[in-house]
């Protein structure tokens, strides 16, 4: 049997089913009926407990209890005394759809009187190099519609364990709707040099040809025109109607922007990968960590020098009297700190860095040839050197302080 | 209505002229497009001799060494240093390699999410004062000379401001200090508009939103005219080359960290600090007044970016006492790729240089 007779074999058959049980549905339907209103119960015959067991035909079985407490609910609704309730809730029902229908049907009426007036007034804005008239009312009427007919829907409350994320979702469709605004009204400001450009040009171009003039040569044209249009937008770039549409746009791209990044979290959270947010506290952290490395690597620096100084003058110190070296510093300190520090301080004014980051390194393969000038230039080492980058590779022994900064 | 003579027969003629060399010129442009175009940038030799996180020093070094003191390039935070090198004679650094200048210059590479919080004292007493140390350190010298473009002339006057003793002689090039002027268009957007907002959204300010942003100062020449100057060359090998080689520099933007966009649009765009001596940059107070060294200061007089109402007040509210002004007829760019400024610019400063190279 080829494949598609038994394709047709097989949807005769779901057709067949399917209106076998249509016919069942209706037939039961129509038995609750009859029976002179009185709530005799709906069932699908083949779906008892008895002929299915427990577990089988579930799902017919809660439609006949949900069919037949529906049915209840008609029949006491449409029971004598409840009668005149049941009709009240009907009319006011309907009364309250009408009014709300009416209502829209008002708003969108003015929304359109208000596009037909704007666009009227747009056509009226011809003036050359005159952007301050410009009339955005049909944006701005757009909008109005947008927040007094549909932004009520998006804002309602949102219930249950999702609420927080509806709420998102919710503002995302707002925020986009009004950003997308802005953007299409800022579009539209950008249409308005050309539109003021072409017309410039044609009452030229009817003048000239009273005058029995018109261009030969096309590049002339296009010049007359680039330039014509470079005016026209320089003066729509500097109006305040400009300026006030590009900070709505940008007002509106922030808001829009921070909600998308917000509802991106939930997803980025839900996959188990880290969010923007977690990672931008980690970065403040590295951040801050690398600015209080390099002040205390100053710090040590500082200190460094002024130990090596004070080191240094109690040598020199010593030796005349030939005073053991480990003896000497005691007494001298308050001095040898002085001198130290003023030594240090030289030194640091001369070459220290400031540093405020970690990762620091000199690539320069003449390492070595400039660490011989470096030591050229300056009398005396100082510890202040082994935080110039290149010098780190050639054998900076601080351990913790390459441990950092790497 | 008078007679009207339009002459219809050379009008139609000049259409079918211009069809033919139309036609022509796309045959020729195949070629051009499809064939070996050299459009590398930057490639006057240099090594990278410092690295710190993602800012590289690059080094050049001239056949004959003509000054003693080196002479560092500090370039903007938009856009890229490789302006200055964009092309063989067609590069500020050949000329300054030429005219026996020793160059660094400082390559800011591309802001992550985590550079973020970078500040403009981050900059200005991280990066370009470890950079400074280190040419000192290198060179054995107490102090260099400095050169800065556009914002990087900012962060140049506010580093010889904090670090007098550090710095020979400052030259600042389309450098904005008086940001209270309506003559710029980025003046009047970046008063009037809440911009630094961006900065907090998107983490760092994207390069490409800021170039949208340039591009929409002149749309008509930028946008349109640019591409139809370039339709009409397009056969042209050398101008096809030179086009692209400047697409790749002018598109190639990097961002910009968060908290240096968000305080350079309120304390200098909004606030007006820098030229009234009152920015605070780490705690301390960017006194003009404390710059001493000589000085010389370009800016274009039809720069659309930087107006000459931004930069010609610098001069007068600093301490120096040798300073000059130099004011050129062209824009932004033009100081440092047109061919005319090419035979004045960078040979000035070297002269200027040398002749304080005691």
């Amino acid at each position: 049997m080829s494949d598609s007779s038994r394709q047709e074999n097989d949807i005769n058959r779901l057709m067949q089913s399917w209106a076998d049980s249509a016919l069942q549905f209706w037939k039961s339907a129509g038995a609750g009926q009859v029976k002179g209103g009185e709530p005799t119960g709906f069932s699908f015959p083949f779906a008892t407990e008895e002929a299915g067991g427990e577990d089988k035909f579930r799902t017919y079985r809660t439609w006949e209890t949900a069919l037949n407490n529906l049915t209840s609910l008609w029949q006491l609704m449409a029971a004598p005394q409840n009668q005149e309730a049941t009709l009240k809730s009907a009319g006011s029902f309907s009364e309250t759809m009408f009014q709300a229908a009416a209502e829209s049907l008002e708003n969108f009426t003015e929304f359109q009187n208000q596009l037909i007036r704007s666009a009227a007034k747009i056509h009226d804005h011809t003036t050359s190099y005159n952007l301050e008239d410009l009339d955005h009312g049909a944006f701005e009427s757009f909008r109005e519609l947008y927040r007094s007919e549909i932004q009520k829907y998006l804002f309602m409350p949102k219930l249950g364990l999702p609420r927080e994320f509806h709420e998102q979702l919710s503002q995302l469709a707002d925020r986009s709707t009004l950003f997308y605004s802005h953007l299409v009204e800022l579009l539209y400001l950008f249409s308005v040099p050309f539109e003021k450009t072409n017309r410039m040009l044609q009452r030229q171009t009817k003048l000239n040809l009273e005058k029995g003039e018109f261009y030969t040569d096309a590049k002339q044209a296009y010049n007359d025109w680039v330039k014509v249009l470079e005016g026209n937008f320089m003066e729509l770039l500097k109006s305040s109607e400009y300026t006030g549409v590009l900070n709505e746009t940008i007002n509106a791209l922030a808001a829009y922007k921070r909600i998308k990044n917000d509802v991106i979290e939930v997803f980025t959270k839900d996959l188990q990968i880290p969010t923007n947010k977690e990672m931008d506290e980690v970065y403040r952290d590295l951040y801050q960590m690398k600015k209080t490395i390099g002040e205390l690597s100053r710090k040590v620096t500082s200190l460094e020098g002024q130990l090596a100084a004070a080191q240094q003058t109690a040598a020199k110190q010593s030796v005349p009297e030939h005073t053991p070296p480990q003896q000497a510093p005691s007494k001298q300190v308050p001095t040898d700190q002085a001198s130290g520090a003023k030594t240090a301080t030289a030194a640091k004014q001369a070459i220290a860095p400031k540093q405020t980051s970690v990762r620091k390194k000199a690539l320069a393969p003449k390492q070595e040839a400039a660490g011989k000038q470096r030591a050229a230039a300056k009398p005396r080492p100082s510890p202040a050197k082994k935080k110039i980058g290149i010098d780190r590779g050639a054998g900076n022994t601080n351990s913790t302080d390459r441990e950092v900064k790497e | 209505m008078s007679e009207v003579k339009i002459p219809v027969d050379l009008i139609l003629k000049n259409i079918e002229e211009d069809r033919k060399k139309t036609r022509d010129r796309l045959k020729k442009a195949s070629a051009v497009l499809t064939g070996d175009l050299d459009t590398a940038i930057s490639t006057t030799p240099h090594e990278v001799v410092y690295q710190e996180d993602r800012v590289k020093l690059k080094h050049y070094r001239p056949d004959k060494l003509r000054l003693k003191t080196p002479l560092l390039v500090i370039y903007a935070l938009i856009n890229r240093e490789t302006m200055l090198d964009l092309q063989p004679r067609r590069s500020v650094v050949e000329t300054f390699l030429a005219e026996g200048v020793e160059l660094f210059m400082i390559d800011w590479g591309y802001p992550t999410r985590k550079d973020q919080f970078q500040t403009i004292g981050d900059h200005v007493n991280g990066y370009i004062g470890n950079i400074v140390d280190f040419i000192r350190s290198t060179k054995g010298v107490e102090q260099i000379n400095i050169m800065g473009i556009c914002m990087g002339g900012v962060f140049s006057i506010i580093y010889t401001a904090l670090h007098p003793e550090k710095v020979k002689n400052l030259v600042t090039t389309v450098t904005p200090t008086n940001f209270d002027t309506d003559k710029g268009l980025l003046n009047v957007w970046m008063k009037q508009t809440g911009a630094e907002v961006l900065g907090d959204v998107y983490a760092n300010m994207p390069g490409d939103v800021m170039n949208l942003g340039f591009l929409l100062l002149n749309p008509a020449r930028l946008m349109i005219d640019k591409y139809v100057g370039f339709l009409q060359n397009i056969d042209n090998k050398s101008f096809v080359e030179n086009f692209i080689r400047m697409e790749k520099w002018i598109f190639d933007s990097p961002d910009v960290p968060a908290a240096t966009f968000k305080q350079f649009i309120v304390d200098l765009y909004k606030k007006n600090l820098l030229i009234q001596s009152q920015l605070v940059i780490d705690g301390e107070r960017v006194d003009l007044e404390k710059i001493k060294v000589p000085v010389l200061n370009f800016y274009g007089r039809f720069d659309h970016l930087v107006p000459p109402e931004a930069c010609d007040q610098f001069t007068q509210k600093i301490g120096s006492t040798d300073k000059e002004d130099v004011c050129f007829d062209t824009g932004h760019i033009g100081i440092y790729v047109s061919s005319k400024y090419q035979r004045e610019f960078a040979p000035k400063i070297a002269g200027w240089l040398a002749a304080r190279d005691n």
